[in-house]
């Protein structure tokens, strides 16, 4: 068997990881919380929401430009001092820590809903987290290849309401834009946390082999991740209306539920058995990115080891997580405060690593490598 | 690397049996499974209400021979009557193969929003079974046995199924759109209604909605018109009769566009009605294939009737009925903005409405005996 080198990914890897870190389970409950407050304009919300990772792509542009082979964990010590830099490395790995438990407890929340009532949610959260630690330990470029892998079968799943068109209505969309843009922006903010994910891109632009397609790359994944979004938004309130989409946990169900195909009785318990997958792989994705920066602290840890070391901790902590009205209370009030935290930390780091240009650190590096 | 091969396979082994250990799994072959669901009411004197839910299910017997069978269940709540019902059954229930969901008409006019509650809460229920009104008791119409057919509820679910065509019906009776017409605004919810007759259950009309609660009903003759008024696109037939031995007979499609003007606080409605189709059966005129000016002449001697008819079902719409069966609501709210509190009945039922009725002969098939 051949084996795959765990360093480098290409820059296609790269905006798939991207893509699949930020689309999984949340995305099929993002129309409810949407339409509270834009009402049938909640997919121009999403396009205002996606303003906070594409702000975050453009931070990490700058950063690239400035620094291609340091990740943000080396930087942000560059910037802000050993301790500095480990406190900020630290807060950014407790929210990958608490992405991948609620993502994972709200995979669990929902396979519990529809497939699996007969089990606890401690024994499908012990098996999520185990798929998660198992592709996590292979490293980078088998994550690389499952998110590549993964998203042609997310493409097929998101292509399929098309079928469901024709029972929806243009008048359920109409009239655009009757509430303010005051109220659509409103609407993004307090979903934002639904597009977090794209964090992880400041840990792995530095393994990119072709960096000079780094920023095209970057770029194709966030319009990418809008585009998805804003279609599953609008497909929902086009087929449901936006009097019956927030009356559904994941209005978006409904929606595959009527498509119609002989033999199978219900395409929904297909579309969910195959979108388990896809939220696995972004379990994956925030578990990997929560133990690189784990490992960033105790150097010398295999890494490895280290995932498999890390299973029975991140797997408690989500299990405190499946409580669903906890899980989703503790999300609208802490996420706010990592996106917040990222926005600030980041914009500062870019800040300063600019002013230091052609500064003493420049000349410092140099000397350190003589 | 073969000693671990084999502790990673007895781990898994494992794993899957202290997964489904405990589980309380069963093969199919001993589940119930359910063909329909009914909904009755029985209200006492004193204002107290219980309700009966009677589910149908399939027994397998010998030789592959299927019957139906009547699981009642009683109880103050819905949710009670489960318990009610495990009382008396001998296998677990295997939802998700519903075909219909029978309401008596006496629940519909109660309100059928715990029915619709109960159903949209349980992930497992077949959202695409049919919802029918029947004028008794549901039990009633779930235990009738008609010939060839296991329960009743295969035989319902084909003639719904199947009833678009001839009288303007689509196939948007099932669970899921009477879900999404009862809270939206401007909707409202149209449900077959089924009585029996000499021959076994038909439909008879349509149970109108007003929100969850079912106000009135119509029969055939109007409802072929509510229909025609009221879906973007249905097929059906139209006619034409002079007397028994002369009419005319046209199959047609027909597809609706609504255009709303506002006027200060006025609204005025236009229904632009597109018919097109064939003749299948012409015994007034000669061939009018051949002879545009006759092709002309019947057009528009259909469409004035057709005007008429639906003018006819228009004003008793307004003064009867009082409400917006025909969507007009949701189309002026899709224009001229959502969650205004308006009362759309009231406003339909006040304003102007005209409808335009365009006929279009396409055909006439083989040729005209």
């Amino acid at each position: 068997m051949k084996k795959v080198g765990t360093n480098d990914i290409t820059a296609n890897q790269y905006s798939f990881i991207i893509i699949g870190t930020m689309i999984g389970i949340a995305i099929l409950s993002a129309p409810k919380d949407l339409i509270k407050a834009a009402e049938q304009d909640a997919w121009i919300s999403v396009i205002f929401g996606m303003m906070y990772p594409f702000y975050l792509v453009i931070m990490g542009i700058l950063l690239f430009r400035r620094y291609p082979d340091k990740n943000i964990l080396q930087i942000s010590k560059i910037c802000f001092g050993n301790i500095g830099g480990g406190l900020f490395n630290f807060v950014f790995m407790l929210q990958f820590l608490f992405f991948a438990a609620t993502r994972s407890a709200g995979l669990d929340d929902i396979l519990q809903t529809y497939i699996a009532s007969f089990l606890t949610p401690a024994k499908l959260i012990a098996a999520f987290i185990l798929a998660a630690a198992f592709t996590a330990s292979f490293g980078l470029k088998v994550l690389g290849r499952v998110n590549e892998m993964i998203f042609y079968l997310m493409l097929i799943l998101i292509l399929c309401p098309i079928a469901v068109l024709r029972d929806g209505s243009i008048l359920n969309i109409m009239p655009m834009l009757q509430n303010s843009i005051g109220k659509i922006i409103v609407g993004s903010v307090q979903t934002v946390y639904s597009y977090s994910g794209i964090e992880i891109l400041f840990i792995i632009y530095p393994r990119i082999s072709d960096k000079e397609n780094m920023v095209k790359a970057s770029l194709k994944a966030v319009i990418a991740t809008a585009l998805i979004y804003v279609w599953f938004v609008f497909s929902t309130i086009y087929y449901l209306g936006i009097d019956i989409v927030p009356k559904y946990g994941w209005p978006f169900l409904s929606v595959t539920s009527s498509i119609n195909m002989p033999v199978i009785n219900n395409f929904r318990y297909i579309f969910l058995f195959l979108w388990s997958i896809v939220a696995l792989k972004t379990i994956s994705n925030y578990f990997f990115s929560f133990t690189l920066i784990f490992n960033d602290f105790f150097k010398g840890l295999d890494f490895k080891k280290l995932c498999y070391a890390m299973y029975p901790f991140v797997a408690y902590v989500t299990i405190l997580f499946s409580d669903e009205a906890f899980r989703r209370n503790i999300l609208r009030k802490a996420a706010p405060n990592f996106i917040l935290f990222n926005i600030i930390g980041i914009t500062l780091i870019v800040i300063i690593t600019y002013l230091k240009k052609e500064g003493k650190y420049e000349r410092k590096t140099n000397c350190n490598s003589n | 690397m073969k000693g671990k091969q084999t502790v990673i396979l007895i781990s898994l082994v494992l794993l899957f049996i202290s997964y489904i250990y405990n589980t309380n799994m069963k093969p199919v072959e001993n589940m119930q499974v359910l063909s329909g669901a009914g909904y009755d009411i029985i209200e006492e004197v004193d204002g107290h209400i219980t309700y009966s839910i009677p589910l149908s299910v399939y027994v397998f017997g010998e030789d592959n021979k299927i019957t139906g069978e009547i699981k009642t269940g009683i109880g103050s709540t819905i949710g009670l009557t489960r318990g009610d019902r495990q009382r008396k059954s001998d296998n677990k229930f295997l939802l998700g193969l519903e075909k219909v969901y029978v309401i008596s008409e006496d629940y519909a006019k109660f309100g059928i929003r715990n029915i619709l509650d109960v159903l949209f809460t349980n992930p497992e229920v077949n959202d695409m079974g049919a919802v029918i009104v029947y004028n008794g008791k549901a039990e009633e119409l779930l235990g009738y046995q008609v010939s060839g057919y296991a329960t009743s509820s295969d035989y319902l679910d084909g003639v719904i199924r199947n009833a678009q065509g001839y009288n303007f019906f689509t196939n948007n009776y099932k669970l899921t759109d009477v879900f999404v017409r009862v809270d939206s605004e401007g909707r409202k919810a149209l449900i077959p209604y089924v009585e029996i007759k000499k021959t076994g259950p038909e439909v008879t009309g349509f149970a109108i909605f007003n929100k969850d609660k079912m106000v009135d009903k119509v029969n055939m003759q109007e409802g072929k018109i509510l229909n025609l008024l009221r879906e973007k696109k249905a097929r059906g037939s139209l006619n034409l009769q002079k007397d028994a031995k002369s009419y005319v007979d046209y199959y047609c499609e027909a597809r609706r566009k609504v255009k709303v003007e506002k006027d200060g606080d006025n609204y005025k409605f236009i229904i632009d009605l597109n018919l097109e189709g064939d003749i299948i059966s012409n015994e007034e005129f000669p061939s009018v294939i051949d002879n545009p000016e006759l092709k002309k002449k019947l057009e528009a001697e259909l469409s004035d009737k057709i005007e008429a008819e639906c003018n006819a079902f228009i004003q008793k719409m307004k003064c009867e009925y009082k409400l917006d069966l025909l969507e007009l609501g949701r189309v002026a709210a899709a224009n001229f903005g959502r969650h205004q509190n308006k009362d759309w009945d009231k406003i339909v039922s006040t304003s102007d409405i005209k409808v335009k009725v365009k006929v279009k002969v396409d055909k006439e098939g083989r040729g005209n005996y």
